[in-house]
């Protein structure tokens, strides 16, 4: 091939092969936007979800146990709550040890109690009388049932205070004094010495001291020392109310019961041949405020349970996983719903599934509560109730919505 | 007949020819990797009625025959090796590897005049030929898309939460969206009986893996999220073999000296392919497998592709094919979309014709200019699906298109740009009309391989 003829090639290689492949490439340019076009090609090609309401089992009682974990909160008082009943409360709390050189070396002159209330339940008007007791046996928190009481030794002393007081000073006797002054120096302290109760004598109210605030407070000579509440525990007794509507399910703080369910219904779309996907589950309770609102004279402060968790467990198993969280709504429902829940209803979903309703972790409620409820986000070791519609209460009985889709 | 003669090629050239073939047997396996079942799975831009059957079939005619409108059954060259006729593959004399790529942008519109515009790029097929006798008996390769399944629609509703003390509602989309197909591996021999004839065939090897999903995505406020999504996802994967003869004619001097015509058919036996599908089922990646694997099998009926193709002089070619295939004895023991099990309702046998010309200024004088030894092309070509949404009426398909062939510096190696419009289905009540506009490139590299030279 000559020269002059191969430089000629070349620059038409050069030249011309590029421009082509750029012209072709602008005239290719896309931008993908796969919008709803054909979408009638499919037919009934299916993936279109539907709802279906679900209603939910009766209330059971499930038994309350006080979580060790659970803010030491000391609870005591009597009230008469107008629709729920009579209430006495006994406070058992223990303390921490602490101790230092200059207190082990001298001699106790002074004991007393230092009690902040946080929290108040009934009158707030009323005065509380109330005993002290010393604990007379080593006691734990591990799950214990509601109703469990532990010995005590007489009474130490007897006090009066207002419910509205937020500081209650209990001044020990000498005799308790110098009877506990080795106990009370000792590094063990913590394991020899088994706290406190407080029994109710009189009063239209039970209060909360505590977690934070309320000690026991000693002096020696030289030296004196703030031991904190450690554990505490309310032992609530509740005489029956007739006051109660029917349908009506109570849960309650710190003596229970908590209401448990059931998913499951006979012939229900679940056990059709047809397998679905669980898209949402919605568990809906309604609470009866109105009974509460208009029974409740001036001066009554009943705090409510305001926000709860759902827990549920699997066929077989007692293990119990959280679900769902809910606070009530300015219509007075409970609102359960999540993904974890839908989940959960998916994987189990021909199965008896059994939910339980708790209260919150102490350790989240703070946070999840208005601010307003911030001074009774110790739910554990409270009274605060809720009332439920049961099955029975028609359109505010509690119901699961489900959205699902068939699969094919 | 066509012949061809090589210029005394410098050791640089063989050497960059060397390169150029060794990289494009990593390209081989490369594009093989990549439209193997995992790494395709996430193409979903083509056309919706690829959904149908086991998608949507591909025609693939080399670098030439795309440009003449899929008119390949007689196509006779020393420049190409036919994908489409194991008879033609008798005819070689070097060693030549074609591999191409294609980018299409497809616009969707519909009835109301919606529209939606996706833009693709697949492999369309690789090609290795060799002469075991030159110009005797040849033996040939390829890997092509035997169906193509990619598609993405979605269909939006409103669902209503059912709950009457909070009547809320939330909007959806119902996705449906396919990926994957079957690929073709094709082997086979072609000899030349007589001067006039050869014959070929080959065994094809079918295999693919075809997903086909649909969510149900809900579009949720700031409330959310609180929906699961479904993902139900379905894959199955298909194997299977199948042998094709193919046969070649050729008469010299027929109209005029140094003219030649060549008649060319190829039969491809019915397939069977073996299924397995799996069913899964959950929200994004993490999906459980619903039930036990279905087995099934897919009868694919026979294909008979004519052609003819006349040479007036080393300058042209005019080609006509044809193909036949009787897609309405489709079977499949498992559910296929648009498949009524076990009758032929919304089937329809396949039809394919095309017709194309190739003009190359310079024939076969390598000396002449650049823009010379271009071949241009141009054909047109019209297909039936097998398979339609719509039982009353077939996807019909019409395609235009021109190329070139681009000489290089290196003898023996083309270069081959296609491009192609066409029209498939319409914007009915029942169906969409596809507008596509395709680019489709190969490369095509010839060299004397495995002969021991004359002279040493």
């Amino acid at each position: 091939m000559p020269p002059d003829t191969l430089s000629q090639n070349r620059v038409c290689v050069k030249t011309a092969l590029p421009t082509l492949l750029v012209c072709m490439g602008a005239l290719l340019v896309a931008c993908d936007d796969p919008a709803n076009v054909g979408g009638d090609l499919l037919g009934a090609a299916g993936g279109d979800p539907f709802n279906a309401v679900e209603p939910l089992s009766s209330l059971r009682a499930a038994e309350l146990k006080q979580p060790a974990t659970s803010p030491p909160r000391v609870l005591t008082g009597m009230v008469q709550d107008p629709v729920l009943g009579q209430y006495e409360v006994q406070g058992y709390f223990d303390i921490t040890a602490v101790t230092s050189e200059d207190f082990r070396a001298g001699t106790v002159e002074a004991v007393e109690l230092r009690l902040r209330r946080t929290y108040v339940y009934g009158d707030s008007t009323s005065e509380l009388r109330a005993v002290l007791r010393d604990i007379g046996e080593d006691w734990d928190l591990d799950d214990i049932p509601t109703g469990t009481s532990f010995a005590t030794g007489p009474i130490i002393t007897e006090f009066t205070f207002l419910a509205t007081d937020t500081l209650v000073i209990v001044p020990l006797p000498d005799s308790w004094v110098s009877e506990h002054d080795s106990m009370l120096r000792d590094p063990d302290v913590g394991n020899l010495f088994h706290g406190f109760r407080i029994d109710p004598v009189e009063g239209n109210a039970v209060v909360g001291f505590g977690p934070t605030g309320s000690t026991l407070f000693a002096t020696t000579g030289a030296d004196s020392l703030f031991y904190p509440v450690g554990k505490a525990y309310p032992f609530v007794e509740r005489s029956a109310s007739a006051d109660i509507p029917g349908n009506r399910f109570l849960m309650q703080a710190g003596i229970g019961p908590n209401p448990e369910f059931s998913l499951s219904v006979p012939g229900d779309i679940y056990t059709s041949d047809e397998p679905l996907s669980i898209n949402r589950a919605t568990f809906t309770l309604w609470a009866d405020t109105l009974t509460f609102r208009q029974n409740t004279p001036v001066h009554f402060e009943r705090p409510l349970l305001r926000t709860l968790d759902l827990y549920s467990r699997f066929p077989g198993d007692s293990v119990y996983a959280l679900a769902a969280q809910s606070t009530m709504d300015d219509q007075g429902r409970f609102v359960f719903e999540s993904r974890a829940l839908a989940h959960i209803i998916q994987e189990s979903i021909t199965e008896n599934l059994v939910f339980e309703i708790r209260m919150p972790d102490s350790r989240n409620l703070s946070t999840l509560l208005p601010s307003d409820q911030a001074g009774y986000y110790y739910y554990h070791n409270s009274l605060n109730p809720m009332l439920f519609y049961d099955a029975d209460a028609g359109d505010r009985a509690p119901a699961g919505f489900i959205t699902l889709t068939p699969i094919y | 007949m066509p012949s061809l003669s090589f210029s005394c090629a410098g050791a640089r050239s063989a050497r960059f020819v060397r390169s150029l073939a060794a990289c494009a047997i990593l390209f081989l396996s490369t594009a093989m990797l990549a439209v193997s079942s995992g790494m395709a799975q996430d193409a979903r831009d083509g056309s919706l009625y690829s959904r149908f059957g086991i998608g949507a079939l591909q025609l693939h005619a080399g670098g030439q025959g795309t440009g003449i409108g899929h008119a390949g059954f007689a196509l006779h060259s020393l420049q190409y090796v036919n994908p489409n006729n194991p008879g033609a593959w008798a005819d070689q004399v070097l060693t030549r590897i074609s591999a191409g790529f294609a980018y299409q942008n497809l616009v969707i519109s519909d009835k109301n005049k919606e529209t939606s515009r996706l833009g693709s790029g697949h492999l369309s097929g690789i090609q290795l030929g060799f002469p075991l006798i030159e110009r005797k008996l040849g033996i040939a390769l390829g890997f092509a898309p035997f169906s193509r399944v990619s598609y993405n629609v979605a269909n939006e509703g409103t669902l209503f939460s059912g709950d009457p003390a909070r009547p809320d509602t939330v909007g959806y989309l119902v996705n449906f969206f396919g990926s994957g197909g079957i690929q073709q591996v094709t082997g086979g021999l072609g000899y030349r009986f007589s001067p006039g004839f050869s014959a070929g065939a080959s065994l094809n090897a079918l295999f693919g893996l075809i997903d086909n999903g649909r969510e149900t995505i809900f579009l949720e406020g700031p409330n959310g999220p609180l929906f699961l999504d479904t993902n139900l996802e379905t894959s199955t994967r298909l194997n299977g073999f199948s042998a094709t003869f193919g046969a070649l004619f050729s008469v010299q001097n027929v109209f005029a000296e140094e003219d030649f015509i060549s008649v060319g058919g190829a039969f491809t036996f019915p397939a069977t392919l073996s299924a397995k599908r799996v069913t899964s089922l959950g929200e994004n990646l993490d999906r459980d497998t619903l039930g036990t694997t279905i087995s099934g099998k897919i009868d694919m009926p026979w294909q008979l592709g004519l052609g003819v193709a006349y040479y007036p002089d080393t300058r042209w070619t005019l080609s006509a094919s044809g193909k036949f295939a009787p897609w309405t004895d489709l079977r499949s023991t498992i559910p296929l979309p648009g498949y009524d099990s076990g009758t032929a309702h919304g089937l329809s046998d396949v039809v394919q014709l095309g017709t194309g010309v190739e003009f190359l200024p310079a024939g076969t004088d390598l000396l002449a200019s650049w823009p010379a030894r271009i071949a241009y092309r141009f054909g047109i070509s019209w297909d039936r699906a097998y398979i339609s949404p719509d039982r009353n009426m077939n996807i019909e398909t019409t395609t235009i298109s021109a190329g070139f062939g681009l000489p290089t510096l290196i003898p023996g190696a083309r270069f081959d740009i296609n491009m192609q419009a066409g029209i498939r289905g319409a914007a009915n009540a029942d169906l969409v009309r596809d507008v596509f506009y395709r680019l489709s490139m190969s490369i095509n590299i010839g060299e004397r391989w495995f002969q021991t030279p004359k002279l040493r």
